[in-house]
């Protein structure tokens, strides 16, 4: 089931620097697998690992069950969407796309008609004889994903494709790159810095920090269990309060640095040094004087607001020390100011504990 | 940029020079066109006659000058393109200290002597020098390639090829790697999305590259000269020996014009293909053509394409059976990066080989000058250098003249080009190529158009003369390098410099100075260089007295080889390698050749 099999990959450049640093991941028939991660990271180095372009120092690219570690880019079965679309500046639109079909030999007919179905698939009829340089951004970007499509490769490679698209263009071919995918059914694997595109259009995320996987799953899982903080930290926005778990009672309980107890629902594996995790949408604004029932309350002060029309960021400074940020959604607001004391207010059993 | 304002004082004395000693020289010569000349005297009826160009161009003597002229600027380009492009994609795909190694390799020739240059080539190319030698002992036989055509054809490549190199290089640097990748991607071969990306991309390279080529080896003389042994007559050599031994100077400047004429056509072309390339994103005209035509085209590329489909369908699923040995694919490929080396260091080899053989041959026992030289290592023709008191006047001649330049190019050039770059003013355009117009005109006609204007003002074989003809070609090189040095300037640190109080000279001085000073270095490294290495209008002008090395040299390798040539061709390599260097130090050489 698996289209393309990463074993063990390493990748050191020059003498020391280790860009890859033992990658296992396997790609299912069909997905849209999302390569996450700072710059740096080595995502891009992946990409081009399973492209062709870069050859391992060690491991192996296996693809459809056949060993492609050694194998030249212009044999694997990939086709790759350049992040600056690499479009030929001396060829129409239609050579452009035509080049693979070119390549392989297949009559002209052939060529035209596929040719024709492509650029009706990614919305780019009438277009043909343009060239290169009298195309706009999006524009350009929907002919390299032509090009690439019509080659049917069995694993298409996108490297970071929104990132030179304007902000409203990068919302609008969002859903038309998923929608295209969905509708070929192609396998695919994209890489990002931006978590949003990642959420929003992979089916699978693979995390990448350090020439390492960290972690891998769909994104509800990535969101809401992150295996470690750099997750947390790198998907969505989390506050983190650092303190240790404890035995008080027979019940655990998290013990912040300034001394402040908080009931925590742990599965006993992380013991000693732990950080807790809270989304700011898990946490709730309440009055200085609201005590706790069955959640936990921490008294504070607010220090800064951000409003941003659809909702409005509180950073509340806690009595206890560290800075979180709460979210309010929607209407009513409750319009709390710069200075008001409140208390940090979330239930017993949300937020995530992970090892310091 | 001022408008309006003609800056005057900045071009006043650049024009000067060139007025004196281009516009109105050149003036005279086309006048003396018109006259009637006697050959073998050398005087001149002041009546108007088209008698010398009807005889240039109708006799059939003349004409196949033409031809032989073309036909060698001909083989000379596509020599330096054959062997040129892969030194240009070696060149562009390098990094680095190879990068400058190859930056000095493709400079060398450029920036050494063309007499120590073409001797190296004679020895060479000689009759029994190693090529020939090679082949007696191969194939039992000799080639006599000097002095006959092919020698002329492989001189010319020889110095030439670097202009069409660094063309093409740049165009390929240009060219993203990503276009190479994505080609792949889709999966062409290496050669493949070579073929049809990278090459249709660096055309406009090649194009400019080899009308440069052409229009110089049009204009060589030189290289014709010495390798040609006085023997085979090129347009150049003609108006040597009409204006030198024949005397008939009506002639000689209905030649020059013709000359001049072809020159100035090749130029503009030129100019046009240069402009192609210094576009970065290149814009086909295609979409300008009428629909029908582009579609004719169309419509005749798609059925080539799928004639050679099948044929190519066959081939594809032959080499696929190849392939399945996973052995062979290893070799071949092993094999073809070999081959790749091997020419490579051949291209290398032929264009540095003449420096080192110049420079064993000066280390010679024997005096007769053979390759290998007999009689062991001997410094005799170093040492003798000093025993020959004319050569050590030249010397200083040279370098005398050469300092000169110098100073004057680099503030009369400097001075211009401020006034091109800065002032917008009417007929600028026309002024900017009126400053330039002696590097597109072929130096054997600035050297008889000087002559004879010489000759009239009784200023024949004077210092001044010969200094006036060195500073017109100086002062155009200078202008060029300077201006483009300073069309990238930035005025806002000059604006900032007057918001914070500096006035106009002090921030000339403390600002602008200081920032072009790598414009300045390559235009005083230029300048010297031009000067010391001149050798054509110089033979011209010279005369008892005011004999410059290089014409000296130049003399003496036409009369016979004195082994002394060796001993100073082997110093003009070595001055030229140390100028590389200070380049290099200084500059950079990568820099420095953007600047040329």
């Amino acid at each position: 089931m698996a289209i393309v099999e990463l074993r063990s990959i390493v990748k050191v450049f020059g003498r020391k620097v280790r860009a890859l640093d033992g990658i296992t991941l396997a790609v299912r028939e069909g997905e849209m697998l999302c390569l996450l991660g700072p710059s740096g990271c080595g995502k891009t180095t992946l990409l081009r690992t399973v492209a062709g372009f870069e050859k391992p120092t060690a491991g192996h690219v296996v693809m459809n069950g056949k060993d492609m570690t050694n194998v030249p880019p212009e044999r694997r079965n990939t086709a790759l969407v350049f992040q600056n679309y690499a479009l030929f500046p001396h060829m129409t639109v239609f050579d452009n796309i035509a080049f693979g079909l070119k390549v392989k030999r297949w009559p002209i007919r052939e060529i035209r008609r596929v040719v024709q179905e492509t650029l009706q698939l990614v919305g780019m009829t009438s277009m043909e004889q343009r060239w290169v340089q009298q195309l706009s951004g999006g524009q350009q970007q929907r002919v390299a994903l032509a090009r690439a499509l019509v080659v049917s490769p069995a694993v298409l490679l996108l490297d970071e494709p929104l990132s030179n698209l304007d902000a409203k263009l990068r919302v609008e071919m969002r859903t038309h790159l998923k929608d295209i995918q969905r509708s070929v059914g192609i396998t695919a694997i994209f890489v990002t810095h931006d978590q949003v595109e990642a959420l929003t259009m992979a089916d699978r995320i693979a995390i990448m920090h350090q020439g390492q996987v960290i972690q891998v799953g769909f994104p509800h899982e990535v969101y809401n269990k992150p295996n470690c903080t750099f997750v947390a930290d790198f998907i969505g926005k989390s506050n983190f309060l650092h303190g240790r778990i404890d035995v008080v009672d027979r019940s655990e309980v998290f013990i912040l640095e300034c001394g402040e107890r908080v009931r925590v629902r742990s599965d006993g594996r992380i013991k000693g040094e732990a950080v807790l995790v809270l989304r700011p949408e898990q946490l709730n604004l309440v009055g200085p004087t609201v005590l706790p029932q069955e959640g936990n309350v921490l008294p504070g002060v607010i220090e800064h607001t951000e409003y941003l029309g659809e909702m409005v960021y509180y950073y509340v400074h806690l009595n206890a020390g560290p800075v979180v940020m709460t979210v309010e959604y929607g209407k009513p607001m409750r319009g709390w100011k710069n200075g008001d004391r409140v208390g940090v207010a979330w239930p017993a059993d949300t937020g995530m504990l992970l090892k310091a | 940029m001022r408008k309006g304002r003609i800056p005057t004082v900045l071009m006043v004395p650049g024009l000067c020079i060139l007025v004196l000693g281009f516009f109105v020289p050149l003036i005279l010569l086309f006048q003396l066109s018109w006259y009637q000349g006697a050959p073998g005297s050398g005087l001149v009826t002041k009546a108007l006659t088209t008698g010398n160009y009807t005889r240039l161009l109708g006799d059939v003597y003349y004409l196949k000058i033409f031809a032989r002229t073309f036909r060698i600027a001909l083989y000379a380009t596509l020599l330096s393109f054959v062997l040129g492009y892969p030194m240009a994609i070696m060149l562009a795909r390098s990094k680095g200290k190879a990068k400058t190694l190859l930056f000095a390799v493709v400079l060398t020739p450029l920036l050494t002597n063309v007499v120590a240059r073409t001797l190296g080539l004679m020895l060479l190319l000689g009759r029994h020098g190693p090529i020939n030698n090679l082949l007696a002992l191969l194939g039992g036989f000799r080639v006599t390639l000097v002095p006959n055509v092919p020698g002329i054809v492989i001189g010319l490549t020889q110095v030439f090829m670097p202009y069409f190199v660094l063309s093409v290089s740049s165009v390929l640097q240009n060219i993203d790697d990503s276009l190479v990748e994505a080609a792949r991607s889709l999966g062409s071969s290496r050669f493949r999305a070579f073929w049809k990306v990278v090459f249709p991309l660096s055309l406009p390279g090649v194009v400019a590259g080899s009308l440069f080529v052409f229009l110089l080896s049009f204009s060589a003389f030189v290289t014709p000269r010495i390798l040609g042994g006085g023997k085979i007559m090129v347009m150049t050599t003609l108006i040597y020996q009409q204006a030198m031994l024949i005397l008939d100077w009506p002639f000689t400047a209905a030649i020059g014009f013709v000359l001049l004429l072809i020159s100035l056509v090749l130029v503009t072309m030129y100019t046009r293909a240069l402009s192609g390339t210094e576009r970065r994103k290149v814009v086909p005209q295609g979409h300008r053509r009428c629909a029908c035509w582009s579609r004719a085209i169309r419509l005749a590329q798609d059925w080539y394409y799928d004639r050679t489909a099948a044929v190519g369908q066959r081939w594809g699923s032959f080499v696929r059976r190849w392939e399945g040995m996973r052995l062979s694919l290893h070799s071949v490929g092993l094999v073809t990066r070999i081959g790749g080396w091997t020419l490579k260091a051949l291209i290398i080899a032929f264009i540095l080989a003449p420096l080192p053989m110049v420079i064993i041959c000066s280390f010679s026992g024997s005096s007769l000058i053979t390759f290998p030289p007999r009689g062991g290592f001997s410094m005799q023709w170093y040492a003798g250098l000093l025993n020959r008191p004319e050569y050590i006047r030249s010397f200083l001649l040279s370098l005398q003249i050469a300092l000169m330049c110098v100073v004057i190019g680099v503030s009369t050039g400097t001075l211009a080009a401020l006034g091109l770059v800065r002032y917008r003013f009417p007929g600028k355009e026309v002024v900017r190529s009126l400053f330039l117009s002696p590097l597109m005109v072929p130096a054997v006609i600035v050297g008889i158009a000087l002559l004879r204007f010489l000759a009239m003002m009784g200023w024949s074989a004077t210092f001044g003369g010969v200094l006036l003809g060195h500073m017109v070609l100086v002062s155009a090189y200078v202008t060029r390098t300077v201006s483009a040095s300073l069309v990238g300037f930035d005025r806002s640190l000059e604006e900032a410099a007057h918001d914070l109080g500096a006035g106009a000279i002090y921030t000339f001085c403390r600002v602008t100075l200081p920032l072009i000073k790598p414009g300045l270095i390559a235009g005083a490294v230029f300048a010297f260089l031009v000067s010391f290495d001149e050798t054509t209008v110089s033979v011209f002008t010279t005369g008892p007295g005011t004999i410059t090395l290089p014409v000296r040299l130049f003399s003496q390798l036409e009369y016979g080889v004195d082994p002394t040539i060796t001993a100073i061709s082997g110093l003009m390599i070595v001055l030229a390698v140390l100028v590389l260097l200070l380049i290099d130090r200084v500059l950079g050489l990568e820099k420095f050749s953007g600047m040329r």
